[in-house]
């Protein structure tokens, strides 16, 4: 499907919802994103961007990750019109420069470090004398991404504070170890509010609503439940493996019966996204009935397929089935997603100023996915 | 030639239906009825990705979407006549790249450098670099993950060696003799291989372990010392702590290239444990040829190791049909063949 032919399909996908008091005017329309990427397309992308960035020893990747997320948005549509991604390669390029000379200097540390305990004792050091940068990445990281991210020719943003961050990025986490882990899910629930409720589509502001922490504390006692389900397949695995005679190489047993294990972190991830986006609202400054609404609706096990094949797959040919992995991913999650609200709905442009890439390169060298 | 586009203010999200066209040296978009004209200059028309629409910036942060990227491909090349100002540096790689995506030759000239990068990474450069990280590493490091890795063996495998006094200290001997004349700083374990059966390891720091099986199965003192000699080579090379590196920096490097498929992590096992195999069966291949040059110092014939090594294989596994790639020692056929006459 060529992207012209996207608003031509999507009248089919509608459900116009009437407001309780009947008006035109405050139809609510419930409609589905429409993403036209392809497989084949994406090879060529991809298989570029990794060849050049080998030939390049890495340079090209700023390039590379710019042209993929490029195609990516702007292949995604809603209300006939697609996104776009803006960040320059240059600015990436900086920033992943910048990150790779802290990974190199982690790395040093770790070898020329005296053991103290087992423990290498400069990196920790260097860890230690980083680690107040943590809640400046993740502001810089979000607002990165959403700022180079706009429909419309509207810019999204985020206005959250360093402050705040340092509270749920850094003292959560050091709460949630002193606890044992049981304030995590609140830690969860924290993050997710200060995420969406700093963030906005020009000057339209995303507010968290009806969210409590006591529903995400559900959400782990089922990642609790899935994890005993997943180590009692996995013991059942290994054992049928080494019976079968597969015992001669042990590793083949723990990678097989190590996969269900990860199980219960896409329990939350999927849980956790479908939660965040039924609470997520869009307000317009309106009357009360015209914010957008969201509703994304992942199902765990077909996400568990899908990840579980996609890795197979990439496994039997050698890597070549990766790019199509990603859009196969990549178009079932959109395929849950819907939009709830007016559709002629007029989004004001807000006043933006530049921001660098660095926080956001460090963000995902440290696996911070922050994005939207 | 005029290109349909929707065109934005930059103040609202209101789409306006409108046309781009060149209008002599200058861009003219019509949009709603309103004629706005920009020099060739003012206007941004990103690099062209597939077939994407691309969003052309405006001054003034007013955007058009074309969706005809042909159209707007021509008009870009005419428009490059009159503008002044070269187009920025930073689109150059995307012009390269939009050259290769866009040809079947150009795909496959990528994927045959990447497939060549990656064979010679496996090949040579995870060694390298590998065996560099090696060397950069304390020995003390050694003692301590061999002294773990046998500690974990004895809970799981192991049980205390049931062999008797004179035949230990016989053992230990031709142990001590080996290592002084390979200038190898090793220390010799005695234990009862249980599942392992009769086996024979080097672990990391000098650690060599023997079951009272293979002792059993010797049928000659000659025969245990071309074991010996065999895992001194192990320890000589340090191969268990060059594997773990090998194999470390392979696992980074696929990951990386892998990386964003949500997968990556996970498809690296199998290729990963393939490449893996190689390098083991390089190190036996090492290991074996220790015990070879040894044997022959000593006087005695090079037979013993085939010997045992052929005796292992029938007790072990009669009729092993495990294929050569899949297995982690070299076919005792070919080890056999290796120590030449």
């Amino acid at each position: 499907m060529t992207p012209s032919d996207a608003a031509a399909i999507e009248p089919s996908t509608l459900e116009v919802e009437e407001a309780s008091d009947g008006s035109a005017a405050a139809a609510r329309t419930r409609r589905g994103i429409e993403f036209t990427g392809n497989g084949r397309a994406y090879f060529r992308i991809w298989t570029v961007g990794a060849a050049l960035t080998l030939l390049t020893l890495g340079a090209y990747s700023a390039w590379a990750k710019v042209r993929a997320r490029r195609y990516l948005y702007g292949n995604v549509w809603l209300d006939g019109a697609n996104f776009d991604y803006t960040a320059s390669a240059l600015a990436l390029l900086r920033g992943r420069a910048i990150v790779a000379v802290v990974l190199v200097v982690l790395w040093v540390a770790n070898l020329i470090s005296p053991l103290f305990y087992g423990q290498p004792v400069y990196y920790w050091l260097v860890l230690l004398v980083l680690s107040p940068l943590l809640p400046w990445v993740v502001v810089r990281a979000r607002s990165y991404n959403l700022r180079n991210s706009r429909t419309r020719n509207i810019a999204f943003g985020f206005d959250g504070g360093y402050r705040d961050a340092a509270l749920w990025y850094s003292v959560a986490i050091a709460v949630a170890i002193v606890t044992f882990g049981l304030a995590l899910p609140y830690m969860s629930f924290g993050r997710d509010r200060y995420l969406v409720s700093n963030s906005r589509f020009g000057e339209a502001q995303m507010r968290f609503v009806d969210a409590r922490a006591g529903d995400y504390y559900g959400i782990y006692l089922g990642a609790v439940g899935i994890a005993i389900l997943a180590a009692i397949f996995s013991a059942v695995l290994v054992a049928v493996i080494v019976s079968a005679g597969g015992a001669s190489n042990p590793l083949l047993g723990i990678a097989v019966g190590a996969i269900p294990l990860l199980a219960p972190m896409l329990f939350v991830r999927v849980k956790r996204a479908n939660y965040r986006w039924s609470h997520t609202r869009l307000y317009l400054g309106g009357a009360e009935g015209t914010e957008l609404r969201f509703d994304l609706t992942l199902s765990f096990g077909a996400m568990l397929w899908i990840y579980l094949t996609n890795a197979l797959r990439i496994a039997a040919t050698a890597g070549l089935y990766a790019p199509f992995a990603k859009m196969r991913a990549v178009r079932y999650r959109l395929s849950e997603f819907r939009v709830i609200g007016p559709s002629a709905a007029v989004f004001m442009a807000h006043a933006e100023q530049d921001i660098g890439a660095t926080g956001a390169e460090a963000g995902e060298a440290f696996g911070f996915e922050v994005a939207l | 030639m005029r290109i349909p586009c929707d065109y934005y203010d930059g103040r609202t999200s209101t789409r306006v239906d409108a046309t781009l066209a060149l209008a002599g040296a200058r861009v003219a978009v019509q949009a709603g009825g309103f004629p706005l004209e920009f020099g060739a200059d003012d206007i941004y028309v990103p690099p062209r990705v597939a077939d994407t629409p691309r969003h052309i910036r405006l001054p003034g942060n007013a955007s058009c979407v074309v969706r005809d990227n042909d159209a707007l491909d021509a008009l870009q090349a005419r428009l490059a006549h009159y503008a002044a100002r070269r187009r920025p540096a930073a689109d150059a790689p995307h012009r390269l790249a939009q050259a290769l995506e866009g040809r079947l030759i150009g795909v496959l000239g990528c994927l045959a450098v990447i497939a060549a990068l990656l064979f010679a990474f496996a090949r040579w450069g995870a060694p390298l670099v590998g065996d560099f990280l090696i060397t950069a590493t304390p020995r003390e490091v050694d003692a301590t993950v061999g002294a773990e890795v046998l500690k974990g063996l004895d809970q799981l495998l192991f049980e205390p060696s049931a062999l008797a006094e004179p035949q230990r200290q016989a053992v230990q001997a031709a142990f001590d003799q080996a290592s002084a004349s390979l200038g190898v700083d090793a220390r010799l374990e005695f234990r009862q291989g249980k599942r392992t059966g009769a086996n024979a390891f080097a672990l990391p720091g000098g650690i060599v372990v023997i079951t009272d099986e293979i002792l059993a199965l010797a049928e000659h003192d000659d025969e245990l010392v071309a074991v010996l000699a065999h895992e001194l080579g192990h320890v000589q090379g340090r191969h268990v702590m060059r594997q773990l590196a090998r194999t470390s920096v392979l696992f980074v490097v696929w990951s990386a290239v892998t990386m964003d498929t949500g997968a990556g992590a996970l498809s690296a096992v199998a290729p990963e444990h393939l490449v893996a195999l190689g390098y083991s069966r390089d190190f036996e291949r090492e290991a074996d040829r220790v015990a070879f040059d040894y044997l022959h110092s000593q006087g005695i014939p090079a037979t013993r190791l085939q010997d045992i090594l052929q005796r292992l294989q029938r007790t072990t596994c009669p009729d092993c049909t495990v294929p050569p790639w899949l297995s982690s020692h070299p076919p005792t056929a070919e080890r056999v063949a290796e120590s030449g006459p």
